[in-house]
Protein backbone atom coordinates (compact mmCIF):
# COMPACT_ATOMS: atom_id res chain seq x y z
CA UNK A 1 0.00 0.00 0.00
CA UNK A 2 1.51 3.30 -1.05
CA UNK A 3 0.86 6.50 0.86
CA UNK A 4 1.24 10.06 -0.25
CA UNK A 5 4.71 10.45 1.21
CA UNK A 6 5.82 7.51 -0.91
CA UNK A 7 4.34 9.09 -4.00
CA UNK A 8 5.89 12.48 -4.67
CA UNK A 9 3.74 12.97 -7.75
CA UNK A 10 0.65 13.89 -5.82
CA UNK A 11 -2.21 11.55 -6.45
CA UNK A 12 -5.82 12.52 -6.31
CA UNK A 13 -5.79 11.22 -2.78
CA UNK A 14 -2.89 13.46 -1.88
CA UNK A 15 -4.85 16.53 -2.82
CA UNK A 16 -7.18 15.91 0.10
CA UNK A 17 -4.67 14.85 2.73
CA UNK A 18 -5.96 13.46 5.97
CA UNK A 19 -4.02 12.85 9.12
CA UNK A 20 -3.67 9.27 10.24
CA UNK A 21 -6.27 7.66 12.42
CA UNK A 22 -6.27 8.49 16.09
CA UNK A 23 -6.95 4.89 16.91
CA UNK A 24 -4.14 3.27 15.00
CA UNK A 25 -2.14 0.74 16.98
CA UNK A 26 1.55 1.54 17.29
CA UNK A 27 3.66 -0.73 15.08
CA UNK A 28 5.80 -3.19 16.96
CA UNK A 29 8.58 -3.39 14.39
CA UNK A 30 12.01 -3.30 15.97
CA UNK A 31 14.72 -1.03 14.55
CA UNK A 32 16.70 -2.55 11.70
CA UNK A 33 20.38 -3.30 12.01
CA UNK A 34 23.05 -0.62 12.25
CA UNK A 35 24.02 0.54 8.79
CA UNK A 36 20.69 -0.35 7.30
CA UNK A 37 18.58 1.86 9.53
CA UNK A 38 18.43 5.37 8.06
CA UNK A 39 21.15 7.47 9.68
CA UNK A 40 18.72 10.19 10.70
CA UNK A 41 16.85 7.80 12.97
CA UNK A 42 19.85 7.26 15.22
CA UNK A 43 19.01 10.26 17.31
CA UNK A 44 15.48 9.12 17.95
CA UNK A 45 14.70 9.13 21.64
CA UNK A 46 11.79 8.04 23.74
CA UNK A 47 9.12 10.62 24.36
CA UNK A 48 9.00 11.57 27.99
CA UNK A 49 5.41 12.19 28.71
CA UNK A 50 3.57 12.32 31.99
CA UNK A 51 0.76 9.86 31.81
CA UNK A 52 -0.99 8.68 28.74
CA UNK A 53 -1.97 10.46 25.63
CA UNK A 54 -5.51 11.48 25.08
CA UNK A 55 -6.85 10.56 28.44
CA UNK A 56 -9.21 12.44 30.64
CA UNK A 57 -11.10 14.27 27.96
CA UNK A 58 -13.65 13.79 25.23
CA UNK A 59 -15.14 15.74 22.39
CA UNK A 60 -18.44 17.44 23.15
CA UNK A 61 -20.49 17.24 19.98
CA UNK A 62 -23.00 19.76 21.27
CA UNK A 63 -20.51 22.48 22.19
CA UNK A 64 -18.03 21.42 19.50
CA UNK A 65 -15.00 21.62 21.78
CA UNK A 66 -12.87 19.24 23.79
CA UNK A 67 -13.93 18.89 27.42
CA UNK A 68 -12.67 17.17 30.55
CA UNK A 69 -14.32 14.13 32.05
CA UNK A 70 -16.56 16.42 34.06
CA UNK A 71 -17.45 18.50 31.04
CA UNK A 72 -15.17 21.50 31.57
CA UNK A 73 -13.85 22.89 28.27
CA UNK A 74 -10.16 22.10 27.94
CA UNK A 75 -9.52 25.69 26.94
CA UNK A 76 -10.40 26.84 30.42
CA UNK A 77 -8.11 24.40 32.24
CA UNK A 78 -5.02 26.00 33.57
CA UNK A 79 -2.52 23.19 33.52
CA UNK A 80 -2.38 19.45 33.32
CA UNK A 81 0.50 19.47 35.77
CA UNK A 82 -1.09 21.90 38.15
CA UNK A 83 2.31 23.39 38.96
CA UNK A 84 3.80 24.54 35.73
CA UNK A 85 4.29 28.21 35.11
CA UNK A 86 4.59 27.51 31.44
CA UNK A 87 1.74 27.15 29.07
CA UNK A 88 -0.53 24.22 29.66
CA UNK A 89 -0.72 24.08 25.90
CA UNK A 90 2.96 23.49 25.39
CA UNK A 91 4.92 20.35 25.83
CA UNK A 92 6.83 17.62 24.11
CA UNK A 93 5.54 16.44 20.78
CA UNK A 94 2.33 14.66 21.52
CA UNK A 95 0.73 14.17 18.18
CA UNK A 96 -1.33 11.02 18.21
CA UNK A 97 -0.03 9.96 14.87
CA UNK A 98 3.19 9.58 12.98
CA UNK A 99 3.40 9.37 9.22
CA UNK A 100 0.82 7.39 7.39
CA UNK A 101 0.06 4.06 8.85
CA UNK A 102 -3.26 3.53 7.19
CA UNK A 103 -1.91 3.88 3.70
CA UNK A 104 -2.89 7.47 3.51
CA UNK A 105 -1.23 10.67 3.59
CA UNK A 106 -0.72 13.37 6.19
CA UNK A 107 1.13 16.20 4.51
CA UNK A 108 3.28 18.14 6.89
CA UNK A 109 2.84 15.37 9.36
CA UNK A 110 2.36 15.93 12.99
CA UNK A 111 3.98 19.22 13.75
CA UNK A 112 0.35 20.11 13.53
CA UNK A 113 -0.11 19.16 17.14
CA UNK A 114 3.48 19.07 18.29
CA UNK A 115 3.07 22.18 20.30
CA UNK A 116 0.12 21.02 22.24
CA UNK A 117 0.13 18.77 25.22
CA UNK A 118 -2.96 18.49 27.36
CA UNK A 119 -1.88 15.03 28.33
CA UNK A 120 -3.63 14.99 31.63
CA UNK A 121 -6.14 17.78 31.84
CA UNK A 122 -6.87 18.67 35.41
CA UNK A 123 -10.21 19.99 36.45
CA UNK A 124 -9.64 23.25 38.36
CA UNK B 1 -24.07 31.38 6.41
CA UNK B 2 -21.90 28.91 8.24
CA UNK B 3 -18.20 28.51 8.92
CA UNK B 4 -17.17 24.90 8.43
CA UNK B 5 -14.24 23.76 10.55
CA UNK B 6 -12.52 20.50 9.72
CA UNK B 7 -10.28 19.49 12.60
CA UNK B 8 -9.08 16.75 14.87
CA UNK B 9 -11.33 16.23 17.89
CA UNK B 10 -8.49 17.40 20.12
CA UNK B 11 -7.41 20.76 18.77
CA UNK B 12 -7.26 23.74 21.12
CA UNK B 13 -6.97 26.20 18.27
CA UNK B 14 -10.17 24.87 16.76
CA UNK B 15 -11.79 25.06 20.20
CA UNK B 16 -10.79 28.70 20.49
CA UNK B 17 -12.15 29.65 17.09
CA UNK B 18 -15.42 27.81 17.76
CA UNK B 19 -15.83 29.82 20.97
CA UNK B 20 -14.91 33.09 19.25
CA UNK B 21 -17.38 32.55 16.41
CA UNK B 22 -20.05 31.64 18.93
CA UNK B 23 -19.45 34.94 20.75
CA UNK B 24 -20.03 36.71 17.46
CA UNK B 25 -23.19 34.71 16.73
CA UNK B 26 -21.55 33.39 13.60
CA UNK B 27 -22.84 29.88 12.88
CA UNK B 28 -20.05 27.32 12.83
CA UNK B 29 -20.07 23.59 12.40
CA UNK B 30 -17.00 21.59 13.30
CA UNK B 31 -16.43 18.17 11.85
CA UNK B 32 -13.69 15.60 11.87
CA UNK B 33 -13.50 13.51 8.73
CA UNK B 34 -12.76 10.61 11.07
CA UNK B 35 -16.47 10.62 11.89
CA UNK B 36 -17.30 9.65 8.32
CA UNK B 37 -19.09 7.38 7.60
CA UNK B 38 -19.98 5.96 11.02
CA UNK B 39 -20.92 9.19 12.80
CA UNK B 40 -21.47 11.53 9.91
CA UNK B 41 -23.69 11.43 6.87
CA UNK B 42 -23.21 13.14 3.54
CA UNK B 43 -26.22 13.89 1.36
CA UNK B 44 -25.04 15.82 -1.67
CA UNK B 45 -26.98 16.18 -4.90
CA UNK B 46 -25.77 17.92 -8.02
CA UNK B 47 -28.54 19.87 -9.63
CA UNK B 48 -28.87 23.14 -11.49
CA UNK B 49 -25.11 23.38 -11.81
CA UNK B 50 -24.13 23.11 -8.16
CA UNK B 51 -23.97 20.78 -5.20
CA UNK B 52 -26.76 21.00 -2.69
CA UNK B 53 -27.51 18.92 0.35
CA UNK B 54 -26.04 18.65 3.81
CA UNK B 55 -23.54 17.16 6.17
CA UNK B 56 -25.00 15.72 9.34
CA UNK B 57 -22.95 15.16 12.50
CA UNK B 58 -24.16 13.66 15.79
CA UNK B 59 -25.45 17.05 16.94
CA UNK B 60 -25.26 19.44 14.03
CA UNK B 61 -26.03 19.72 10.37
CA UNK B 62 -24.78 22.11 7.74
CA UNK B 63 -26.32 22.82 4.37
CA UNK B 64 -23.67 22.80 1.67
CA UNK B 65 -25.12 25.94 0.14
CA UNK B 66 -24.87 27.76 3.45
CA UNK B 67 -21.12 27.34 3.90
CA UNK B 68 -19.28 30.65 3.72
CA UNK B 69 -15.77 29.44 4.51
CA UNK B 70 -13.83 26.32 5.43
CA UNK B 71 -11.03 26.15 7.98
CA UNK B 72 -8.88 23.13 7.25
CA UNK B 73 -7.09 21.91 10.39
CA UNK B 74 -5.76 18.56 9.25
CA UNK B 75 -8.68 16.35 10.24
CA UNK B 76 -8.16 12.63 10.64
CA UNK B 77 -8.65 9.91 8.12
CA UNK B 78 -11.97 8.14 7.75
CA UNK B 79 -12.93 5.41 10.16
CA UNK B 80 -14.88 2.49 8.78
CA UNK B 81 -16.90 -0.25 10.45
CA UNK B 82 -14.88 -3.09 11.87
CA UNK B 83 -14.92 -6.25 9.85
CA UNK B 84 -14.11 -4.78 6.46
CA UNK B 85 -11.29 -6.56 4.69
CA UNK B 86 -8.18 -4.70 3.60
CA UNK B 87 -9.31 -4.33 -0.01
CA UNK B 88 -12.79 -3.33 1.10
CA UNK B 89 -11.36 -0.75 3.46
CA UNK B 90 -9.11 0.67 0.75
CA UNK B 91 -12.04 0.86 -1.62
CA UNK B 92 -14.20 2.55 0.98
CA UNK B 93 -11.41 4.99 1.75
CA UNK B 94 -10.90 5.99 -1.85
CA UNK B 95 -14.60 6.43 -2.45
CA UNK B 96 -14.99 8.45 0.72
CA UNK B 97 -12.12 10.72 -0.12
CA UNK B 98 -13.19 11.34 -3.69
CA UNK B 99 -16.82 11.71 -2.66
CA UNK B 100 -16.70 13.77 0.50
CA UNK B 101 -13.47 15.52 -0.43
CA UNK B 102 -14.69 16.23 -3.91
CA UNK B 103 -17.97 17.73 -2.76
CA UNK B 104 -16.18 19.96 -0.26
CA UNK B 105 -13.63 21.02 -2.85
CA UNK B 106 -16.41 22.08 -5.18
CA UNK B 107 -17.83 24.60 -2.75
CA UNK B 108 -17.16 28.13 -4.02
CA UNK B 109 -16.00 29.39 -0.65
CA UNK B 110 -12.90 30.67 1.12
CA UNK B 111 -10.55 27.89 2.24
CA UNK B 112 -8.08 28.45 5.04
CA UNK B 113 -6.09 26.68 3.70
CA UNK B 114 -6.89 24.66 0.63
CA UNK B 115 -5.72 21.17 1.53
CA UNK B 116 -3.98 20.54 -1.76
CA UNK B 117 -2.01 23.76 -1.40
CA UNK B 118 -1.21 22.98 2.22
CA UNK B 119 0.07 19.58 1.11
CA UNK B 120 2.30 21.15 -1.50
CA UNK B 121 3.59 23.68 1.00
CA UNK B 122 4.63 20.85 3.31
CA UNK B 123 7.64 20.11 1.12
CA UNK B 124 10.49 21.85 2.91
CA UNK B 125 12.86 22.09 -0.06
CA UNK B 126 10.10 23.91 -1.91
CA UNK B 127 9.60 26.18 1.08
CA UNK B 128 13.24 27.20 1.10
CA UNK B 129 13.22 28.01 -2.59
CA UNK B 130 10.01 30.01 -2.30
CA UNK B 131 11.28 31.86 0.76
CA UNK B 132 14.56 32.82 -0.91
CA UNK B 133 12.66 33.96 -3.98
CA UNK B 134 10.51 36.07 -1.67
CA UNK B 135 13.58 37.86 -0.39
CA UNK B 136 13.98 36.07 2.93
CA UNK B 137 17.37 34.91 4.17
CA UNK B 138 17.68 31.13 4.06
CA UNK B 139 20.53 29.14 5.63
CA UNK B 140 22.62 26.97 3.32
CA UNK B 141 20.96 23.58 3.21
CA UNK B 142 21.93 20.15 1.93
CA UNK B 143 19.56 17.31 1.16
CA UNK B 144 21.37 14.15 0.28
CA UNK B 145 21.82 10.43 0.69
CA UNK B 146 25.53 10.77 -0.13
CA UNK B 147 28.06 10.48 2.68
CA UNK B 148 30.58 12.31 0.54
CA UNK B 149 28.23 15.21 -0.04
CA UNK B 150 27.43 15.39 3.63
CA UNK B 151 31.12 15.53 4.62
CA UNK B 152 31.73 18.18 1.98
CA UNK B 153 28.91 20.30 3.35
CA UNK B 154 30.07 19.90 6.93
CA UNK B 155 33.63 20.80 5.98
CA UNK B 156 32.47 23.91 4.16
CA UNK B 157 30.16 25.24 6.84
CA UNK B 158 31.74 24.02 10.04
CA UNK B 159 28.75 24.10 12.34
CA UNK B 160 25.88 22.11 10.87
CA UNK B 161 22.59 20.79 12.19
CA UNK B 162 20.51 17.89 10.99
CA UNK B 163 16.75 17.94 11.06
CA UNK B 164 13.92 15.92 9.64
CA UNK B 165 12.21 16.86 6.42
CA UNK B 166 8.91 15.47 7.60
CA UNK B 167 7.68 14.10 10.85
CA UNK B 168 10.14 14.21 13.75
CA UNK B 169 8.58 11.09 15.24
CA UNK B 170 8.04 7.44 14.48
CA UNK B 171 6.31 4.57 16.17
CA UNK B 172 8.33 1.41 16.48
CA UNK B 173 8.89 -1.39 18.93
CA UNK B 174 5.54 -0.51 20.44
CA UNK B 175 6.67 2.95 21.49
CA UNK B 176 6.97 6.43 20.18
CA UNK B 177 10.28 8.09 19.46
CA UNK B 178 11.13 11.65 18.54
CA UNK B 179 14.19 13.28 17.02
CA UNK B 180 14.86 16.94 17.51
CA UNK B 181 17.19 19.12 15.52
CA UNK B 182 20.74 18.24 16.50
CA UNK B 183 24.17 19.80 16.01
CA UNK B 184 26.63 17.55 14.22
CA UNK B 185 29.81 16.53 15.99
CA UNK B 186 32.94 14.69 14.87
CA UNK B 187 31.38 11.52 16.22
CA UNK B 188 28.54 11.86 13.75
CA UNK B 189 30.97 12.14 10.87
CA UNK B 190 32.92 9.01 11.74
CA UNK B 191 30.01 6.71 11.08
CA UNK B 192 27.44 7.75 8.52
CA UNK B 193 26.17 4.27 7.76
CA UNK B 194 22.53 4.32 6.72
CA UNK B 195 22.69 7.86 5.42
CA UNK B 196 22.53 6.44 1.92
CA UNK B 197 19.20 4.77 2.58
CA UNK B 198 17.02 7.85 2.36
CA UNK B 199 17.18 11.63 1.96
CA UNK B 200 18.63 13.55 4.92
CA UNK B 201 18.56 17.27 5.57
CA UNK B 202 21.52 19.24 6.88
CA UNK B 203 21.58 22.94 7.44
CA UNK B 204 24.20 25.53 8.21
CA UNK B 205 23.99 26.49 11.87
CA UNK B 206 22.93 30.10 12.15
CA UNK B 207 24.10 31.97 15.22
CA UNK B 208 20.96 32.81 17.07
CA UNK B 209 19.94 35.34 19.63
CA UNK B 210 16.50 33.81 19.73
CA UNK B 211 13.95 32.18 17.49
CA UNK B 212 10.59 33.46 16.42
CA UNK B 213 7.32 31.96 15.38
CA UNK B 214 5.37 34.23 13.11
CA UNK B 215 1.73 33.48 12.46
CA UNK B 216 0.36 34.88 9.24
CA UNK B 217 -3.40 35.17 8.84
CA UNK B 218 -4.17 36.63 5.44
CA UNK B 219 -2.47 40.03 5.60
CA UNK B 220 -2.02 40.07 9.37
CA UNK B 221 1.25 38.99 10.98
CA UNK B 222 1.76 38.06 14.63
CA UNK B 223 5.35 37.52 15.70
CA UNK B 224 6.54 36.05 18.97
CA UNK B 225 10.17 35.74 20.01
CA UNK B 226 10.99 32.42 21.63
CA UNK B 227 13.87 32.74 24.07
CA UNK B 228 15.59 29.51 25.02
CA UNK B 229 17.20 29.12 28.43
CA UNK B 230 18.71 25.65 28.15
CA UNK B 231 21.30 24.13 25.87
CA UNK B 232 18.81 21.75 24.30
CA UNK B 233 16.22 24.43 23.70
CA UNK B 234 18.79 26.68 22.07
CA UNK B 235 19.18 24.08 19.33
CA UNK B 236 15.52 23.11 19.09
CA UNK B 237 13.04 24.90 21.29
CA UNK B 238 10.55 22.06 21.00
CA UNK B 239 12.87 19.87 23.02
CA UNK B 240 12.46 21.77 26.28
CA UNK B 241 9.31 23.82 26.67
CA UNK B 242 10.00 24.46 30.33
CA UNK B 243 13.08 26.49 29.37
CA UNK B 244 11.29 28.95 27.12
CA UNK B 245 10.07 32.48 27.53
CA UNK B 246 8.11 34.51 25.04
CA UNK B 247 7.86 38.08 23.88
CA UNK B 248 5.82 39.83 21.21
CA UNK B 249 8.13 41.36 18.63
CA UNK B 250 7.89 43.32 15.41
CA UNK B 251 9.67 41.72 12.48
CA UNK B 252 11.54 44.02 10.11
CA UNK B 253 9.45 45.36 7.27
CA UNK B 254 11.47 43.35 4.78
CA UNK B 255 10.61 40.14 6.64
CA UNK B 256 6.92 40.98 6.77
CA UNK B 257 6.98 41.69 3.06
CA UNK B 258 8.77 38.41 2.42
CA UNK B 259 6.24 36.50 4.48
CA UNK B 260 3.47 38.01 2.40
CA UNK B 261 5.17 36.94 -0.79
CA UNK B 262 5.64 33.39 0.51
CA UNK B 263 1.98 33.18 1.46
CA UNK B 264 0.86 34.38 -1.93
CA UNK B 265 3.30 32.14 -3.76
CA UNK B 266 2.09 29.07 -1.89
CA UNK B 267 -1.54 30.16 -2.06
CA UNK B 268 -1.96 30.12 1.72
CA UNK B 269 -4.20 32.19 3.99
CA UNK B 270 -2.72 30.80 7.19
CA UNK B 271 0.83 29.81 7.95
CA UNK B 272 3.15 29.39 10.93
CA UNK B 273 6.66 30.55 10.09
CA UNK B 274 9.76 29.71 12.10
CA UNK B 275 12.76 32.01 12.02
CA UNK B 276 16.15 32.28 13.66
CA UNK B 277 17.02 35.82 14.68
CA UNK B 278 20.76 36.35 14.82
CA UNK B 279 22.81 38.60 17.09
CA UNK B 280 22.93 40.96 14.13
CA UNK B 281 19.11 41.02 14.18
CA UNK B 282 18.93 39.39 10.78
CA UNK B 283 15.95 37.02 10.39
CA UNK B 284 16.64 33.63 8.80
CA UNK B 285 13.75 31.58 7.47
CA UNK B 286 13.64 27.99 8.70
CA UNK B 287 10.25 26.70 7.63
CA UNK B 288 6.56 27.32 7.28
CA UNK B 289 3.86 24.99 8.48
CA UNK B 290 0.42 25.61 6.99
CA UNK B 291 -1.06 23.77 9.95
CA UNK B 292 1.28 25.07 12.62
CA UNK B 293 0.03 25.71 16.11
CA UNK B 294 -0.46 29.13 17.62
CA UNK B 295 -2.74 28.64 20.58
CA UNK B 296 -0.04 28.28 23.20
CA UNK B 297 1.50 31.57 22.08
CA UNK B 298 -1.83 33.30 22.25
CA UNK B 299 -2.14 32.09 25.80
CA UNK B 300 1.37 33.15 26.74
CA UNK B 301 1.57 36.61 25.21
CA UNK B 302 -1.97 37.31 24.03
CA UNK B 303 -1.30 37.67 20.33
CA UNK B 304 -4.82 37.91 18.88
CA UNK B 305 -4.61 35.14 16.31
CA UNK B 306 -8.00 33.63 17.08
CA UNK B 307 -9.89 36.90 16.42
CA UNK B 308 -7.96 37.35 13.19
CA UNK B 309 -8.88 33.86 12.06
CA UNK B 310 -12.48 34.46 13.06
CA UNK B 311 -12.49 37.70 11.07
CA UNK B 312 -11.19 35.90 8.02
CA UNK B 313 -13.59 32.97 8.28
CA UNK B 314 -16.54 35.21 9.06
CA UNK B 315 -15.88 37.35 6.01
CA UNK B 316 -15.47 34.43 3.63
CA UNK B 317 -14.86 35.19 0.03
CA UNK B 318 -14.87 38.91 -0.65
Amino acid sequence: MVGFLDDPLASGSGRFPLAASTTTTAPTDAPSQHGLRPWGLRRMGEVLRPGGWRTGWHYDHERQVGVSVSGVPLLTLRSWSGTSTTSPMAGPPTAPTTPPVDGEDPPSAEDYVNDYCPDQPVVP
Amino acid sequence: MTVLILADDLDPSADAVVVELDKRDVPAVRINTEWFPVQMQLDAEFQSGRWTGELVTPRHRVALGEVRSVWWRSPNTFRFPKGLTGPERQHAHTEAKLGLGGVLFSLPVLWVDRPDLAATAAYKPLQLAVAADAGLLVPATLITNSQQAMRRFAHRHGEVVTKMLGSPAIHEAGGRRVAYTECLTDDHLTDLGGLEHTAHQFQQWVAKEHEARVIAVADSVFAVAIHAHSAAARVDWRSDYTALSYEVVDPPATVIAGIGRVMRSLGLRYGAFDFVVGPDQEWYFLEINPGGQYRWLEEQVHVPVTPALADLLETGNP
